[in-house]
């Protein structure tokens, strides 16, 4: 049986939950524009009453419950993995791809054809002298192009490591503070506060760690979320953060170590993942590239000019400095060493050596040697393998740039799916803000009724 | 489908975004006139320009060789043409001695002359070009002959420079003086000896030999024109070559102009609505209405 005081707490009540509603649409209008931010509501319950003919205890705000969908939070962060995988490979490819300006015919494959080429001039007047310099200066170039291309590689390599400590900095500095938000979410949990605000934090985190590397992450009973790459170095355990080390490699390129162990060639995804794969797998295989066809040149050449007989009638000696390579049996380093060996132009060995100086057959067979099947175990001119090459960064380059721009579209679709659930909509809340506002006017009418009510009562009792 | 404001404000940067990009794509399409402007563009068509950079630079260093080689033959065959003449008068003066008419006093004049005509015809075959003699085989920093008395002495080789003019094709780059000259001198030199020696008989048998000293004259043309031939012929299908592979290169590497105007324009136009619509639709939201 209801009070008439009973009533006026209920109205007290009512007012106290709409004040509540209206407090969280004024928040939710606050935070349209933050990122990461996912609309709150109030969940309010009637109150219960007593016995048979209770009409109810009003109402109660249950709980404030933000618009998460844990779903497409997993889902974006995936996508988010690789966005950023291929935002860095297209960053790098797209400046390696410059060092091989081959569309516009100024790149490696002019100076090569150059090369050969001059010793066919030279073919023509083997003892003209311009044409002996025009050899030398061919050989001067081409070997200049190549160690430039090299020290062009190695100097982008050197600034990936610097991205790489970038990214593991910013990855430990991530994982420091997901771990501190892990602890006021548990916290905040056990003394029945609201941690909405600690989590969407915490989720923009989670993805902006995603765009650096591969992550898995999964949320305890407690609320703290755990974090490990996918290979399963640890990153965030509750509470406590795993900070990442870099350390110099053998190969003075940088690794990168969880707890002591070396993860490098684990992580497969996000910026990381792509710096490393561009550093350790493409340029890497370019390197060799441009030394397998350095050293073919300095062997090749070197071979048949020692066949021939220079101005002088002397057996030619190198024309290229011999390559000896610091690992036995490999080519490393080869198109960093490509340098001409001879100074004097009457050196060059352009003559037959049983014939007199003015012979062309080596010259013509040093000539040659562009059409010879160098390379790829006998199957491939130098021209052919530098061709493979430039197709690989092409196709490299355009995968990193394409994957991006899918990713990116990808992402897109996935964010705005994710954004009508969890984002706000100023429409919205200002059709909650006239709800709430009209059912706070109409409990406030309702205490002034009651209020009047009690005045007649007490008219009637004090006569 | 519920929309948020933060998503249709996003979805707006986006697209604003991509039509951006595509109107740079064009924008570099219209101005360089290339569709090819870095490797990721067209990987295999990129691979494919520095094929053909290669196969291009060859048959021009071809079309280099063969120009060279026309003119050195050409010059040979001016000086071979020249020597004819020259062997031809000799053979003519040697016939005004071989006559019964002749005396000791006019064949001592038609000796002088023939042995100015031979010293014409040793200037001729120590011809240089660049300090290169030109009959003298792999000898050539050298003279190809010296006299000593009438006797002339080769000091050149027999060895023969090809050059390559296209792919497995070449054509002999000099020609060796043992082969042309070598019977004409000997010849001069037995029919002054027998002019020398008033020896009506010897002067009739040396002049036999001329017929032989000509014909080797002539054969070393023959060859020389063989050559010649050559290099024209492959003239064109240097020519052709090199069309077809300019023509490909453009092919690969050039915009279609009408296809990255209307890109541009249509880029162009889209980027233009999407700026309207965008500005329109976010001019209101129902706080306009609210009082």
């Amino acid at each position: 049986m209801s009070t008439l005081f009973g009533s006026l707490s209920v109205g007290r009540q009512s007012l106290a939950a709409q004040q509540m509603g209206l407090a969280i649409t004024q928040n939710n209008i606050a935070n349209v524009n933050t990122p990461g931010y996912a609309r709150q509501r109030a969940n309010f319950a009637p109150g219960d009453g007593s016995g048979d003919t209770a009409v109810g205890a009003g109402v109660r705000l249950v709980s404030i419950e933000s618009y998460r969908s844990r779903l497409l939070d997993i889902r974006v962060n995936g996508e988010i993995q690789r966005q950023g995988e291929y935002a860095a490979s297209a960053e790098v490819l797209q400046q390696v791809e410059a060092f091989f300006d081959e569309t516009t015919g100024t790149g490696l494959q002019s100076d090569i054809s150059t090369f050969f080429n001059n010793f066919s001039s030279l073919a023509n007047m083997p003892q003209d002298a311009a044409l002996r310099q025009q050899v030398l200066a061919g050989g001067e170039k081409l070997g200049m192009s190549f160690r430039d291309t090299y020290e062009k590689l190695q100097v982008l390599r050197t600034h990936l490591d610097r991205g790489i400590t970038e990214a593991v900095a910013e990855i430990n500095s991530i994982t420091a503070a997901i771990a501190k938000l892990n602890y006021e979410v548990v916290d905040m949990r056990g003394t029945m506060g609201n941690a909405n605000s600690s989590i969407d934090e915490r989720q923009k985190l989670v993805d902006r760690l995603a765009s650096l590397v591969d992550i898995n992450y999964f949320e305890s009973e407690s609320g703290s979320i755990h974090i490990s790459t996918r290979q399963g170095a640890l990153l965030v355990t509750g509470t406590e953060a795993h900070p990442w080390q870099v350390a110099n490699g053998a190969d003075g390129a940088l690794r990168i170590l969880a707890a002591g162990r070396d993860i490098t060639d684990d992580l497969q995804s996000g910026r990381l993942g792509g710096l490393i794969h561009v550093r350790d797998t493409q340029i890497t295989s370019y390197l060799a590239v441009l030394d397998d066809m350095a050293a073919a040149i300095i062997s090749r050449v070197n071979a048949q000019h020692a066949l021939g007989a220079d101005a002088q009638g002397v057996a030619g000696g190198n024309f290229f400095v011999p390559f000896i390579g610091a690992i036995p049996g490999s080519n490393q380093g080869a198109a960093r060493a490509l340098e001409v060996a001879i100074t004097d132009i009457n050196k060059i060995a352009a003559a037959d050596p049983a014939a007199g100086s003015g012979s062309n057959q080596n010259a013509k067979a040093i000539a040659g040697i562009q059409n010879e099947l160098l390379l790829s175990g006998n199957n491939a001119t130098l021209s052919e393998f530098y061709t493979h090459l430039v197709f690989r960064i092409g196709l490299d380059t355009k995968t990193g740039v394409d994957g991006m721009e899918t990713q990116s579209h990808l992402l897109s679709r996935l964010q705005e799916q994710r954004d009508s659930q969890c984002g706000v909509s100023l429409d919205e809340e200002a059709i909650n803000l006239m709800y709430y506002q009209k059912a706070f006017e109409a409990s406030a009418r309702f205490i002034a009724l009651v209020d009047s009510l009690m005045d007649d009562m007490l008219s009637i009792l004090g006569g | 489908m519920r929309i948020s404001d933060a998503a249709s404000y996003q979805r707006l940067l986006d697209n604003l975004n991509m039509l951006n990009s595509r109107l740079e794509t064009a924008t570099e399409q219209v101005s360089s006139g290339r569709r090819l402007n870095h490797l990721h563009d067209g990987p295999s068509a990129a691979a494919e320009m520095v094929q053909l950079n290669g196969q291009l630079a060859q048959i021009d260093q071809f079309q280099t060789n063969a120009d060279q080689s026309n003119y050195l033959l050409q010059f040979s065959d001016s000086v071979l043409t020249s020597v004819y003449d020259l062997v031809t008068a000799i053979f003519t003066r040697g016939s005004e001695a071989a006559s019964s008419l002749a005396d000791e006093q006019s064949r001592a004049i038609l000796a002088v002359e023939i042995r100015s005509q031979r010293d014409q015809i040793l200037s001729l075959a120590n011809t240089d070009v660049q300090g290169r003699f030109l009959f003298a085989g792999s000898q050539s920093a050298s003279p190809a002959f010296s006299l000593s008395g009438d006797t002339a002495q080769y000091h050149g080789d027999n060895v023969i420079n090809t050059v390559d003019i296209n792919n497995g094709l070449s054509v002999n780059g000099n020609i060796p003086g043992s082969t042309a000259f070598q019977r004409v001198f000997e010849t001069v030199e037995q029919l002054l000896a027998a002019i020398d020696a008033g020896d009506e008989t010897a002067i009739r048998s040396s002049l036999s030999g001329f017929a032989g000293a000509l014909s080797d004259v002539n054969k070393v043309r023959a060859a020389l024109g063989v050559d010649l031939a050559k290099i024209e012929n492959s003239s064109l299908a240097r020519q052709m070559q090199q069309t077809s592979i300019t023509a490909r290169q453009a092919n690969l590497s050039n915009a279609d102009m009408a296809q990255a105007v209307t890109d541009l324009t249509q880029a162009q136009t889209a980027l233009q609505a999407s700026l309207t619509a965008g500005s329109m639709i976010h001019r209101y939201n129902l706080f306009d209405f609210l009082v």
